[in-house]
């Protein structure tokens, strides 16, 4: 069987009056996204897809930090994203290993201010954060998976007027490891450990443990009664 | 944006090149995609969505299905919810023509009289199929009815080729005819035994060769067996020895497996589909595989 391939892109327009936006800059179109989408097999069991995001817009005045902190310029969050899945006899259900990775990256360009306690006068920013995580997870009966994912950030580090104000990440890097078990007891539970270790800002170290109980209710699509 | 812009619209104009003028038949099963090739021949291009290793309850909707549904001038799938866990998904995809209602959608349960028609619907009976059971290929005279149905609607696809389609069907037909003389024949020293099935595949052929279930090793359709369930398998078996325990080549394998130790009773991977086992290599096979492995 050749291989086929799956395509799909997309485009929108809209008024960009949400975050990543906010207050629009004048009338009309304040905002563009565009994505596009490509898959296919690998063998006869694995698929892949990959995928690209991109939204552009530009803000009169975007507010954040309760009410403190305000961005007026252009955004432009761009993502992609990319999943292997192979289930060894065909049967995802009973076996299968499943890989993904997303990365991200926010660039802006334009000014910040602030007002209130941590007050600084408004200056121009253009700078990029990324972020991206990897993830693997491992089915080995349908009842029983293990999984993990490493993610990161990687912040930004200003200099000039916005040095060392809210603004700035000071190139902090945060992080953050998981890893989980679940255990499907029937189509309506699932039971979940998962261990989790992160440092979202510098020196603030948090290991977790978390036990979740998954329990879903109703009819589905393939469960009319 | 617009380095992208282009990059894009160069791709998905790729995409479009490989369409191809001979009919496009989009099989649900390998047993279906098997059937189209037998009156289609060489004038049309037959896929199926899942492999004979796979079971066709559950998969999951992948890329390359949504591109091959996009492109399909005849869907033929199984029906009375076999497919029900991934088939709509992929449906919202189609074209026109393959949607509910029009000439290129064939659901096989739609022509036939499905068997085990559930008296009650429930949530705790598992995975049943309110429609009757699905695994309606194992019948004969089912492949025989829906090879006309292919047949009258390739030609509407594609008149030019009517004739030839005509043709694949008459011999087909006659060849399928006879084998079921000889699949008949069979049923003399089948007949009357029992059987104890992993999960109600095989109804349709069971029933046709006058063979009875004892019992099944699912207690509930799509839902692990129970300890207490296979104690009773066993005590059900000591009893009432049966010719053998039957399961299809994607039935989990440790309960059959353990209710077969526990019991010597013979345990037979039937090859229920094309593809099934690697032999299996058309329609014909499955019939005369699943004969030739119960009757040993």
């Amino acid at each position: 069987m050749p291989t086929e391939i799956y395509n799909e892109v997309g485009l929108g327009l809209f008024r960009g009056s949400d975050f990543p936006f906010g207050t629009p800059d004048g009338q009309g179109i304040g905002a563009s996204s565009l994505f596009y989408r490509i898959g296919g097999d690998v063998g006869t069991n694995g698929t892949w897809r990959f995928g690209a995001y991109q939204v552009d817009g530009e803000t009169g005045g975007r507010v954040t930090e309760e009410g403190t902190v305000t961005f007026i310029g252009d955004t432009k969050l761009t993502a992609y994203d990319i999943r292997y899945t192979f289930a060894p006899t065909g049967n995802e259900r009973s076996q299968e290993v499943t890989l993904t990775a997303e990365h991200f990256t926010r660039s802006e360009n334009g000014t910040y201010g602030a007002t209130g306690d941590e007050a600084f006068a408004t200056s121009a920013y253009d700078a990029e954060t990324k972020g991206w995580y990897v993830a693997a997870t491992y089915k080995w009966m349908p009842q029983a998976r293990v999984g993990v994912r490493y993610s990161e950030m990687s912040n930004v580090d200003l200099t000039g007027a916005l040095d060392g104000t809210a603004v700035d990440g000071a190139g902090f890097k945060p992080t953050q490891l998981n890893l989980m078990f679940d255990w499907t007891n029937s189509e309506y539970s699932r039971i979940r450990l998962q261990l989790g270790s992160e440092e979202l800002s510098a020196g603030n170290e948090d290991d977790q443990i978390i036990l979740q109980y998954l329990m879903s209710f109703g009819a589905h699509g393939a469960h009319k009664y | 944006m617009m380095k992208w812009l282009t990059t894009i619209v160069f791709l998905w104009g790729c995409s479009f090149s490989s369409a191809q003028a001979k009919p496009f038949v989009f099989a649900c099963e390998p047993e279906w995609q098997a059937l189209a090739q037998e009156i289609g021949g060489d004038q049309i291009r037959a896929v199926s969505a899942t492999h004979g290793r796979q079971d066709p309850h559950f998969i999951r909707v992948k890329p390359s299905l949504m591109s091959q549904i996009k492109r399909a001038d005849l869907l033929i799938c199984s029906g009375a919810d076999l497919e029900v866990g991934w088939l709509p998904l992929l449906l919202r995809n189609g074209n026109k023509t393959i949607q509910a209602g029009q000439p290129g959608h064939v659901l096989v349960s739609d022509y036939v009289t499905n068997i085990e028609i559930p008296q009650v619907l429930d949530r705790s009976l598992g995975d049943i199929h309110p429609d009757g059971n699905p695994h309606v290929h194992l019948d004969p005279q089912v492949i025989l009815e829906i090879a006309s149905i292919i047949k009258e609607r390739l030609a509407s696809i594609d008149p030019d080729h009517e004739k030839t389609y005509a043709a694949n069907l008459k011999k087909f037909a006659s060849k399928w005819r006879a084998a079921t003389t000889r699949w008949e024949s069979a049923k003399a020293s089948l007949a009357g035994h029992s059987v104890v099935v992993q999960h109600k595949s095989f109804s349709y052929l069971l029933k046709f060769l006058g063979i009875d279930v004892l019992a099944s090793i699912e207690e509930k359709p799509g839902i692990p067996p129970s300890a207490r369930h296979l104690a009773e398998i066993v005590s059900i078996i000591k009893q009432n020895p049966p010719l053998a325990i039957i399961r299809t080549p994607f039935d989990t394998k440790a309960s059959s497996n353990w209710v077969a130790k526990k019991t010597g009773v013979r345990l037979i991977t039937l090859p229920y589909t094309v593809g099934g086992l690697p032999e299996t290599t058309d329609l014909f096979k499955i019939y005369d595989q699943s004969i030739e492995l119960l009757s040993n």
